[in-house]
């Protein structure tokens, strides 16, 4: 498990080209039909380098995140790390669980990320707020899992080991 | 389990001074505003991907421009220089009536009106927070641009700036449901407060009595009071009034003239006072009113 030069480099760049793609501006419509790529991407190194990305790089995702989009700073970095933790506490399960299952659990923790941040960006203190956006980015997550998967994996093992 | 479990880094003890220090950063940023420097760090190195997402629809906007036809050229071309025959006779009476102006409020010993400097800037169209509606701008602290400046369009008030970059500014536009605005009625000088309503086109205006004298259609402009915003700029049109049956506030809903979704050119506002030197550094394409 010792991390080479290679692999660091895949990690940084997938982070970076992550942020990228969710920074992009789109049509309101399409907007909350963008998955959450950033969190997607910490998710999916925690569960398979926790030795390199944890709570504290999740953390520290979370608070650029947090300086992209405006919001507070420490809420969203709050939010990562935490989603972090619970993913590292059921690493060994998820890890074991067929794909399909395994997207399904992440999109509830993608759905208790929304509702969180809805809770600290303010979102109920001018009566409730349209949740359907917030539903449709845990529904696309199911397909957004995968393919960071079809996107990483083979060239994790490869750089890896 | 062996991984929360775990002592030290990575362990719960590390989770909880995590959650402890978002909580603080969280409260100090919210509610006391201290972390401005390390928000000005982040976005530093936030901008090179800003400005690469912007890039596309910046691109987008040349091409449409080189590409276009010459007659749609030459009809834009004859547009601007009758509106330009049109702004500088009108600019003509403007000058004497603000000599005149001037005048009057010596002879009146009142106190001089605020002076502006404007600067532009450009939109860099990113994509901002679920629930926040804010534009990210081209200048920054190193332009002189500071936290609470107001930023104008063509058409009328868009907001004011809420982050600074050395380079970006993140401005709060006016129908972000944290946004106040204190308005007047330009037929009535009755003054109010409009709030944003997280809706693209919706303004709520507040403590307007039931039987305040407003009809729709009235325009609402900056009132300068609390010093935020300078006075006298178009805001937002009056569009709809239901008085309350219960309770002494009627309900008005206002539309917000200037385009907030895709504003091309924004101007920030600098007041000073008129004995004042200008505060911020000139730079070459900044405007002074005289």
């Amino acid at each position: 498990m010792t991390p080479n030069h290679g692999g660091l480099v895949l990690i940084a760049i997938s982070l970076l080209a992550a942020l990228t793609v969710e920074l992009l501006p789109l049509p309101n419509t399409i907007q909350p039909w963008q998955p959450p790529w950033l969190l997607l991407t910490v998710l999916f190194w925690a569960l398979h380098r926790p030795g390199i990305i944890g709570m504290t790089s999740a953390w520290g995702a979370g608070l650029v995140y947090d300086a992209a989009l405006g919001s507070p700073l420490g809420a969203h970095a709050l939010l990562f790390c935490l989603i972090a933790a619970l993913i590292l506490a059921a690493q060994r399960l998820l890890l074991a669980l067929p794909m399909i299952q395994q997207a399904l659990w992440v999109s509830l923790l993608v759905l208790l990320h929304q509702f969180m941040a809805l809770i600290l960006e303010g979102g109920f203190s001018h009566g409730t707020p349209a949740l359907l956006p917030h539903l449709a980015s845990a529904l696309i997550t199911l397909l957004a899992w995968p393919l960071i998967h079809v996107l990483l994996l083979d060239k994790q093992r490869r750089l890896m080991g | 389990m062996a991984n929360l479990f775990r002592k030290g880094r990575g362990g719960p003890v590390w989770l909880a001074m995590l959650v402890l220090v978002s909580l603080g950063l969280y409260l100090a940023d919210s509610r006391l505003h201290l972390t401005d420097g390390l928000r000005g760090w982040l976005m530093t190195g936030l901008e090179p991907i800003q400005r690469l997402v912007a890039l596309p629809s910046v691109l987008w906007r040349h091409v449409g421009e080189t590409l276009q036809t010459r007659a749609t050229l030459e009809a834009e071309n004859a547009r601007l220089k009758q509106d330009n025959l049109l702004l500088k006779t009108q600019m003509q009476t403007f000058w004497s009536m603000q000599e005149e102006n001037k005048r009057l409020r010596e002879l009146l010993k009142a106190t001089k009106p605020l002076e502006q400097d404007l600067l532009l800037a450009q939109a860099l169209p990113v994509r901002d927070g679920a629930l926040s509606r804010t534009l990210l701008i081209d200048r920054g602290a190193q332009d002189g641009v500071h936290i609470g400046q107001a930023a104008l369009s063509a058409d009328g008030v868009l907001g004011q700036v809420v982050h600074v970059g050395p380079r970006t500014a993140e401005v709060l536009l006016l129908n972000d449901g944290s946004h106040a605005i204190p308005v007047r009625v330009a037929r009535t000088g009755q003054r109010a407060i409009a709030r944003g309503t997280g809706e693209a086109d919706r303004l709520e205006i507040l403590h307007m009595p039931n039987n305040a004298d407003v009809r729709e259609g009235d325009l609402l402009m900056t009132s300068g009071m609390g010093g935020g915003f300078p006075e006298g700029y178009p805001v937002a049109v009056v569009t709809l009034i239901a008085t309350a049956q219960s309770g002494p506030f009627a309900t008005i809903g206002a539309r917000p003239l200037a385009r907030l979704e895709d504003p091309r050119e924004i101007a920030l506002v600098w007041m000073r006072s008129p004995e004042a030197p200008p505060s911020t550094p000139p730079a070459s394409e900044e405007i002074h009113d005289p």
